[in-house]
């Protein structure tokens, strides 16, 4: 499987599968690189060997990432270059439900829990804090500072209640206890460079992947932060998304500004595959819930594709 | 970064097809370059030049990595007969010429056309403050309604 569609004179930023549907995406993107121009965030099916269009919103700015709720599958949340978050409901094209604005620049980064029943949101900002939002209340439940730089990546442990982990321009990854205020738990100086990724095993609990504008993935154990675990080496430019696979322990998907999506054996260490069928910047990847091996990604292309690494097709 | 002092030869590859490659004959380049260079400060046009060229070659031919090609043109242009000013030298002239034939010089419709700017273009027009075309102007609001209700029950995850 090999489908492809194209954002016309959209930038694809971000794209999520649906936590209810193997066949839906939504995918986050922005008109003239979201420095310019509007977002529009599309919500589209597999259909046979089609990608369709199932709705479109516009919002007034970029859109830089989108996440789906884990409690109601017609809501979706995206983020934007002027710092609101949109609740949407994709059975009403008017308008979002409710706007939280809060954030003083623009959101980089939202992440759903994955824990069941917290039903919270996680945004994190060029201001350089995190937020922690019930999307029904207005204002933010919480508001996380530490970060001295843009924060670039926000992503809540699938594992852990309560416990997320921001990756940042400060060179640091950090580990915070939901529960308690602007007190990172683990500061880990992950790189010599800008963080601009970074996600949990869901295997093992202790185990984050960072990656970084120097090109380089890192694997850390969050107990021992003195040096990683592991390294990984071949992106030529910076890693601007990492994902680790739902189905596999060891297998991790990386995505980059050298228009490459790796898929890495965190064993071995060694690079299983390269995928090249971008010609800009790759921006969004995420790996379907549903159907092993399955992946999404976007880019400054205008394309959007789904597909099935040969490295990732399911023993038989 | 140590990385960066290092080539392989795939990377040479690279940039020695990025400073053979004919821009002088390539029309999408000259038309684009023609769109930007009008607005830019004429100081710094060989290194815009270069950043445009860059950008293309980037975009539409391969992936080229411009901080290890400033190192490796610095580092390999002593065992070189051209140098990087004579290069942007002889394709400024190239740019005269092409200027002279008339060819392709609707640019003002070409943007008033298009949507497809580059990110260099979008730069530059934002920088001179100028009205970027084609923008779309979004007025939505939140509605305040509820959302539809849920008719499934959340799936466990493939870790769960």
């Amino acid at each position: 499987m090999n489908l492809s569609f194209k954002t016309n004179s959209r930038h694809g930023y971000s794209v999520k599968f649906s936590p209810y549907f193997p066949h839906r995406i939504a995918c986050a993107t922005s008109q003239y690189y979201g420095i310019a121009g509007c977002g529009t965030l599309f919500i589209l099916d597999t259909v046979g060997d089609q990608i369709i269009v199932v709705q479109t919103f516009d919002w007034k700015e970029g859109l830089f990432d989108v996440t789906w709720a884990e409690n109601n599958e017609n809501i979706v949340i995206s983020a934007s270059g002027d710092g609101t978050l949109q609740i949407w409901d994709i059975n009403q094209p008017k308008g979002p439900l409710r706007v939280l604005a809060e954030h003083t620049k623009e959101v980089n980064s939202i992440d759903w829990s994955q824990t069941r029943d917290e039903n919270l949101l996680l945004s994190g900002s060029w201001d350089g804090t995190i937020k922690l939002w019930d999307i029904f209340q207005e204002r933010s439940l919480s508001t996380y500072k530490g970060h001295d730089n843009i924060v670039y990546s926000v992503n809540w442990s699938p594992r852990l209640p309560s416990c997320f982990a921001s990756g940042s321009g400060d060179q640091t990854v950090r580990v915070w206890d939901a529960r308690k205020h602007n007190v990172p738990a683990t500061v880990i100086p992950a790189h010599q460079a800008e963080i601009l990724t970074c996600d949990w095993s869901k295997y093992d609990e202790n185990i984050i992947i960072s990656g970084g504008v120097d090109g380089i993935i890192r694997c850390w154990d969050i107990r021992k932060t003195g040096c990683c675990l592991l390294e990984l080496l071949g992106h030529q430019y910076a890693v601007r998304r990492i994902k680790t696979s739902p189905f596999v322990r060891n297998v991790i998907a990386s995505c980059s500004y050298d228009f490459s999506v790796r898929i890495w054996d965190l064993t071995s260490g060694h690079q299983l595959q390269m995928i090249e069928h971008h010609t800009e910047f790759v921006y969004g990847l995420d790996w379907n819930l549903h159907i092993p091996g399955q992946i999404a990604d976007c880019s400054w292309d205008e394309f959007v594709r789904i597909y099935q690494p040969i490295a990732c097709l399911p023993a038989s | 970064m140590t990385f960066l002092a290092e080539f392989d030869s795939s990377e040479i590859e690279k940039f020695i097809s990025f400073q053979n490659y004919d821009f002088t004959n390539d029309v999408k380049f000259q038309e684009g370059w023609r769109s930007i260079s009008s607005k830019l400060t004429v100081e710094n046009i060989e290194k815009d030049l270069k950043k445009a060229k860059l950008f293309y070659f980037r975009k539409n031919i391969g992936p080229i990595d411009p901080e290890k090609y400033e190192i490796w043109l610095k580092s390999s242009s002593q065992t070189q007969g051209e140098t990087e000013t004579e290069w942007l030298q002889s394709d400024a002239e190239s740019i005269q010429n092409a200027d002279k034939t008339g060819l392709a010089n609707n640019t003002e419709n070409r943007i008033a056309d298009s949507d497809n700017l580059s990110f260099g273009e979008i730069v530059t027009l934002i920088q001179a403050g100028q009205t970027i075309p084609g923008v779309k102007m979004v007025d939505v609001h939140p509605t305040n309604s509820s959302p539809t209700p849920s008719n499934l029950q959340p799936r466990n995850k493939p870790w769960q």
